[in-house]
């Protein structure tokens, strides 16, 4: 299982999840673009640049919350 | 132990509404008839009046009040009430989990789900909508943990805070398996991923944390 070709929606996920981890943890702006997961964005298809958006990405409000409790 | 002792308590799983369901196994399916599910939607009285209290506050600017799913559709578009319904759905599918805060983990899905979508409308290769309901899901398994298995589950907690040791190696050493395998196995179950490709690869990949560092080697994260 471990040699399947990686999924990129489960690339997508993932970077996700990066974000998410560090805006709770209260990272810099800098060290998440440091950071960032090239590797697995390139393997969601996403361009090489893409980390230098990872300030408008981490802005998204969901406005989701009032379904949550 | 194994997943098949949480899975087989059903009476504490997650109650997803069939409408929910069935949007999800529709979510690769161009012939799918949506205009029938939003007409199930809204014969949930209690769903649909969380997606128009939703849909008519200020985060989505309509210009005026929407008082049915039908004028949702119009004014939003399907692709969004899909959202909308499935984030709903299942995020009302628990009501009270012993030992965690359901607003935050909620609060946390729908905030990586937002940005999967947002990432996959970037790439050809990632239907947004599927984005989004991988996003929401992909950490099912704690929940189903902290379900079942309430005073286990604070025991890994603990042990992670406590010891810095990783969370899928705390898992490994009270369960013997993952969260994220036993969310594979709950979505095997509601047969949520069963027209996806590689579903496997979906899960394994995004979830077994081990594949993850060689994936993304330099962060060092925290438990998400």
């Amino acid at each position: 299982m471990e040699s399947e070709p990686p999924n990129p929606a489960c690339a997508i996920t993932n970077i996700a999840c990066y974000l998410n981890a560090c805006i709770r943890s209260k990272r810099s702006l800098e060290e998440t673009m440091e950071r960032f997961p090239v590797k697995v964005a390139a393997l969601a298809g996403l361009p090489a640049d893409i980390a230098s958006s990872c300030e408008e990405a981490m802005a998204l409000e969901s406005g989701l919350d009032g379904l949550a409790g | 132990m194994e997943v098949s002792e949480l899975l087989q308590q059903t009476h504490k799983l997650p109650n997803v509404p069939d409408v929910v369901r069935e949007l999800i196994q529709q979510l690769n399916n161009p012939n799918a008839d949506y205009g029938e599910i939003s007409e199930k939607v809204s014969k949930d009285q209690t769903m649909s009046l969380k997606i128009l209290r939703l849909v008519n506050s200020a985060h989505f600017g309509l210009s005026r009040k929407v008082s049915s799913i039908d004028e949702a559709v119009v004014m939003l578009g399907m692709n969004q009430l899909k959202t909308l319904v499935i984030a709903s759905g299942l995020a009302g599918s628990v009501t009270e989990v012993e030992g965690m805060n359901l607003k935050e983990f909620w609060s946390q899905s729908f905030r990586i789900a937002t940005i999967a979508k947002w990432y996959a409308s970037k790439t050809d290769s990632v239907d947004p909508d599927v984005a989004f309901t991988i996003g929401l899901i992909h950490n099912i398994g704690r929940l189903l943990l902290h379900l079942t298995k309430p005073k286990l589950a604070e025991a890994i907690q603990q042990r992670v805070k406590e010891s810095g040791t990783s969370r899928s190696a705390a898992e490994m050493e009270r369960l013997n398996f993952t969260t994220p395998e036993a969310g594979q196995a709950l979505l095997d179950m509601w047969k949520f991923l069963k027209n996806w490709d590689r579903p496997c690869a979906i899960t394994r990949i995004q979830w077994n944390p081990s594949r993850l560092t060689r994936l993304a080697p330099s962060p060092t994260l925290p438990a998400i």
